[in-house]
């Protein structure tokens, strides 16, 4: 678990959007003229100024920020979402494909490992609250060397590997005949769209040079190599390129079929469409909302959904904070790397089981009086029977402390402390920001050093030393809410075990939230959560996170709709999380571009 | 097609070869977290010779005495003093307000990122041993490429160091060099393709954030290109065997492991060298570990620490402020003589590199070693311990100056008195970056630390 200074920090980042400008290097410097030899103090005084923010007046096509994001109120204030007009929020035309998506979109591609070339790629940071922010990944000069190494490799490994040459090589006559219909039908694959002539042409010119070129002997093998590592660093393929159709109507600017097939399954499946979503760009089966909820019905139903589900929650839940955390080890002997895989796995399991076996969305994820346990969960759980080294479902009693992922091992020793104790402030301010999406500002930057005057004698509670810690009159202006919703899981300790006592005395996890004029009352985690499973905010909080993730970017007074009707349908027993993927595919924003040409900005 | 000789004939002419008459001035960021033990870091004001050293932090420093310059009275800016995490560790390089957020990010480019796009057109390289902080990445590097864009530090030494070979770990011997060549054809070939695709890219109606976007990819395409040139030459620019197979034998899993700190990070060293040294890069930051919950757990080399850096810092057992630990200052005092032997090998590497006209690569690099803090347990950001060393004449080495107009006392230090951004600005100057002011502080150079 990640320790922190000041606690709070972990929270939602109060992400920006990266100006899209360097502002730093607007004049080229004449380095020579300036020799580094030159001993003699240089006057500067006309030189450029540099460093400080980026330029931030005039329209620089970015994408929204977080600052664009309407407050939950606004979401809850509409009864009736389809009295709002629909919008479409701007997103780039040039979105690279995270590193995530490169992999299985290749994995697809290929029908090969990529595991073995992509280990040594760049780390990339997620900059919107957890998710990535799609419009601002770019290329660096160290990633492009290991694409092209990845690529070189991977053309390599098709031509060895039979299987994955004729996933790659529709056809068997080493004659031009056969590498046209490589270059269309692979092309078609690897774009996610056909070639235009005169890109044909030239990976026709590419393709006959491969002999001399690779001199393997085999001219048609090198050949399909060659097109394979070349369209591998292609610009169509590592970017998603949506050029729109110039056909403008009441909300803008419409994207293609085949932009409408890669929206769907990167948003869905985080890879690159398959045979059957190409055909059904081809055939004009996505140029109506109508037609994109059929196709997008398939999608959600297959079993590739999974990950993308899995990936949602577990940086929803900042599961990445589990990974790598330790704990005391006195204190804790069996917080092991195993232990921590355990807890990962049952979040996972967990979430696919109520979701996508279930049905069900929210609510479920809250409430669901299940888990799954190992042996070692079992330990940790304190469950009686036999467990081995694999999960299995574990039901829940209604006197049983747990039910729901609030209540799990996964969240409850992530967000703690990192050493002996829980940690009220990383799982109140976890609950208010991302559950609630609650406006809780960071703390001042001495608080940490901030003491009341009278001092605190040991022992006592984890409660007992932050409601002393927080009680100045400074503090409670936040720490009114931060810290019931924190003490509301004091019945769980840093590991997730369940407990009535601490330092000897009674565990206290009651409290009193007052939450949009309402006041939950409630003791302990599970009761807590089934209330908060019920709050309108969470239900608004939850379709917000999900729309962030899919599309990459802040969410808009655009969205209003679709989160309205999300919150909406979160609200029902019925409604599924493949219910919201579905709606997130019926908005306008969905098959639009946002105004007619975004290049026009500031001409 | 761009294939054939033009590409062949400047194969020999590799980065050792390529140096002209004229130094290439490179910069150097050795950046260390959680502040130190200020009572028994720097020496007093005034010259410096190794005595000065005796039984302070910087001690192992002290054959370098006459070579460095340590300014007193830096203070960060924007803030002023008594700070927190963000504002240490995002403005070491930036000088630029921290954005709205606990997470929130530098707004602003760094000095590093700066100097590689100014004087390579490349990105920096920007590596940092041992764990990170899960929670706020911006702890977990120092370096922005544009305001609010943080730039990834590279923990592995390996991954790190491949992509500086650009032909992986075992670059090819030299008999292999016909084979090597037939590669580079090959690269040219798809390169030439992917080249004419993005020109065609560059034609669509484009919002002025996409077009730099794809302007920045098309450039890394140019680059890798133009590099290819040099590369056939960088055999004689490897690491050795020894550190090859400790590389490669890193449980890649654990490469930000507590344990392997000091493995990695003296990997680290002998990169940032190799780089500078080879051109690959002319501008490196070596971030001694993250800031907060990243920060090492002190336990090799004699040291055995129960407690992270971080903490210790503060004098306490845990980030909560929870029980004082006995005797922290003298475990901080072994951790700055730690870390500060670590950054003399860094010297000594530099200094290993004869660059001609008497000069080392040492010389001809201004390293500057920055720190989050000044006392870890105020966590202020005022009275900075700053070093720098070599900085091509740049600088009045063998000396402790006070910088104009302040104070060597944190107390005597007020909100918006901060200088950092003048002394970045004096450090960009004399890599060969003219700068009249950096970041929206006071402008111009701190001249007083010029020679």
């Amino acid at each position: 678990m990640t320790k922190l200074q000041t606690p709070i920090c972990i929270a939602a980042l109060s992400m920006c959007f990266a100006a899209c400008v360097d502002p730093g290097v607007d004049e080229p410097a004449d380095s020579e003229a300036m020799g580094p030899q030159s001993v003699v103090p240089v006057d500067v005084s006309g030189a450029p100024e540099r460093g400080g923010p980026g330029a931030t007046t005039g329209d620089d096509g970015r994408e929204p920020s977080l600052e664009d994001s309407p407050n939950i109120a606004r979401i809850l204030a509409i009864t009736d979402p389809d009295s709002v007009a629909d919008g479409v929020a701007r997103t780039h035309r040039f979105r690279r494909l995270d590193l995530d998506e490169y992999e299985r979109s290749v994995g697809d591609l290929l029908g090969v490992d990529v595991g073995a070339v992509s280990s040594s790629f760049p780390e990339e940071l997620p900059t919107l609250e957890g998710y990535f922010a799609r419009g601002d990944l770019r290329a660096t000069d160290r990633l492009m060397v290991e694409l092209q190494q990845a690529a070189e490799k991977l053309a390599e490994q098709v031509v060895n590997d039979p299987t994955s040459y004729s996933r790659v090589v529709p056809c068997v006559s080493a004659d031009p005949a056969c590498r046209d219909e490589l270059i269309r039908a692979f092309g078609l694959r690897a774009y996610r769209r056909p070639l235009a002539e005169v890109e044909i042409g030239r990976y026709q010119l590419l393709f006959d040079q491969a002999a001399e070129l690779l001199a393997s002997g085999d001219a048609f093998r090198d050949g399909v190599r060659l097109v394979v590592e070349t369209m591998l660093q292609s610009p169509n393929f590592l970017y998603r390129v949506e050029r729109g159709t110039g056909v403008i109507d009441d909300f803008g600017e419409r994207i293609s079929d085949y932009e409408a097939a890669s929206r769907l399954s990167f948003m869905l499946w985080g890879s690159t469409p398959d045979d059957t979503l190409l055909a059904a760009a081809a055939s004009g089966e996505l140029s109506t909302p109508e037609g994109v909820a059929t196709v997008a019905r398939r999608l959600v139903l297959d079993p590739a959904i999974a990950v993308r589900v899995n990936d949602y929650h577990a940086r929803w839940l900042q599961l990445s904070a589990l990974s790598a955390g330790s704990k005391d080890a006195v204190l804790f002997p069996e917080y092991t790397a195993e232990l921590v895989g355990s807890m990962l796995e049952e979040t996972r399991r967990f979430v696919e089981e109520a979701t996508l076996v279930g049905n069900g969305s929210l609510n479920a994820l809250l409430t669901a009086p299940y888990g799954f346990a190992d042996a070692r969960l079992a330990s940790v759980y304190d469950l009686d029977g036999d467990f081995g080294p694999e999960l299995e479902r574990v039901e829940f009693g209604a006197d049983d402390p747990r039910a729901g992922l609030l209540t799990q091992a996964g969240f409850l020793a992530g967000h703690s402390s990192a050493s002996n104790r829980t940690s009220p402030i990383l799982r109140g301010v976890f609950v208010l920001r991302r559950l609630l999406c609650q406006d809780i500002p960071d703390p001042p930057p001495n608080a940490q050093s901030m003491e009341p005057e009278e001092s605190l004698t040991p022992p006592f509670t984890t409660r007992e030393f932050f409601e002393w810690k927080t009680s100045m009159a400074e503090c409670r202006s936040c720490h009114f809410q931060i810290n019931p919703t924190g003490f509301a899981f004091e019945d769980f300790d840093a590991i997730g075990r369940y407990r009535t006592e601490e330092e000897g005395e009674a565990i206290n996890a009651n409290g009193l939230l007052s939450l949009g004029g309402a006041t939950l009352e409630f003791e302990g985690g599970k009761e807590f959560a089934a209330q908060i499973a019920e709050r309108p905010e969470a239900h608004a909080c939850y379709a917000q996170h999900w729309l962030r993730y899919l599309w990459g970017r802040a969410d808009t007074d655009d969205d209003l709709r679709t989160l309205a009707t999300i919150r909406q349908g979160l609200s029902r027993s019925d409604y599924g999380v493949r219910d919201l993927l579905i709606d997130i595919t019926q908005s306008a924003a969905f098959l639009h571009l946002a105004a007619p040409t975004l290049a026009s900005d500031g001409e | 097609m761009a294939v054939g000789l033009p590409l062949l004939e400047s194969v020999g002419a590799g980065p050792l070869h390529a140096q002209s008459a004229a130094p290439r001035m490179r910069f150097l960021s050795f950046h260390c977290s959680s502040g130190v033990n200020d009572r028994t870091f720097r020496p007093a004001i005034g010259p410096l010779s190794a005595e000065a050293f005796t039984g302070l932090g910087v001690e192992p420093l002290a054959p370098y005495a006459e070579r460095m310059l340590i300014p007193r009275g830096i203070h960060g800016y924007p803030v002023g003093t008594w700070t927190g995490h963000s504002q240490g560790t995002g403005q070491a390089l930036t000088a630029a307000r921290i954005t709205r957020g606990g997470g929130g990010l530098a707004d602003g480019a760094s000095i590093d990122q700066i100097i590689a796009q100014e004087l390579t057109g490349r990105e920096a390289l920007v590596l940092k041993p041992g764990g990170r902080d899960l929670g706020v990445p911006m702890f977990n590097s120092i370096s922005y490429s544009a305001p609010r864009q943080l730039f990834a530090a590279e923990s592995d030494p390996l991954r790190a160091y491949r992509a500086m070979m650009g032909f992986g770990p075992s670059a090819a011997p030299q008999d292999q060099t016909q084979a090597m060549e037939a590669v580079l054809r090959k690269r040219q070939s798809v390169l030439d393709l992917v080249s004419q695709e993005f020109a065609e890219l560059q034609t669509i109606d484009l919002s002025r954030a996409d077009r730099l976007k794809l302007d920045q990819h098309a450039q890394l395409i140019r680059d890798i290109e133009l590099r290819m040139t040099g590369n056939v030459d960088l055999v004689s620019c490897t690491l050795g065997s020894e550190e090859l197979s400790l590389m490669e034998g890193l449980d890649r899993g654990r490469v930000e492991a507590n344990e392997n700190f000091p493995a990695v990070a003296r990997l680290h060293v002998q990169i940032t060298a190799l780089a500078l040294a080879c051109g690959y890069s002319r501008s490196a930051v070596l971030q001694w570990g993250a800031a907060v919950a990243g920060s090492p757990m002190y336990q090799w080399d004699g040291m055995s620490h129960n407690f992270r850096h971080h903490p210790l810092s503060h004098g306490t057992t845990d980030d909560f402020n929870e029980e004082a630990v006995v005797g922290f200052r003298d475990m901080l005092y072994e951790i700055d003589r730690w870390n500060m032997t670590e950054f003399r090998k860094l010297l000594d590497l530099l200094d290993g590199y004869d660059e001609g006209e008497g000069r080392t690569l040492l010389d001809n690099t201004v390293t500057l070693y920055t720190n989050e803090f000044s006392d870890g347990q105020g966590h202020t950001t005022g009275v900075l311990p700053v070093i720098i060393v070599g900085g091509g004449g740049y600088f009045k080495l063998g000396q402790s100056i006070l910088a104009n107009g302040s104070t060597a006392a944190v107390a005597g230090v007020g909100r918006g008195q901060g200088n950092s951004n003048r002394l970045l600005c004096t450090v960009l100057n004399a890599v060969g970056v003219p700068t009249s002011r950096f970041s929206d502080g006071a402008p111009g150079e701190l001249t007083e630390l010029r020679a």
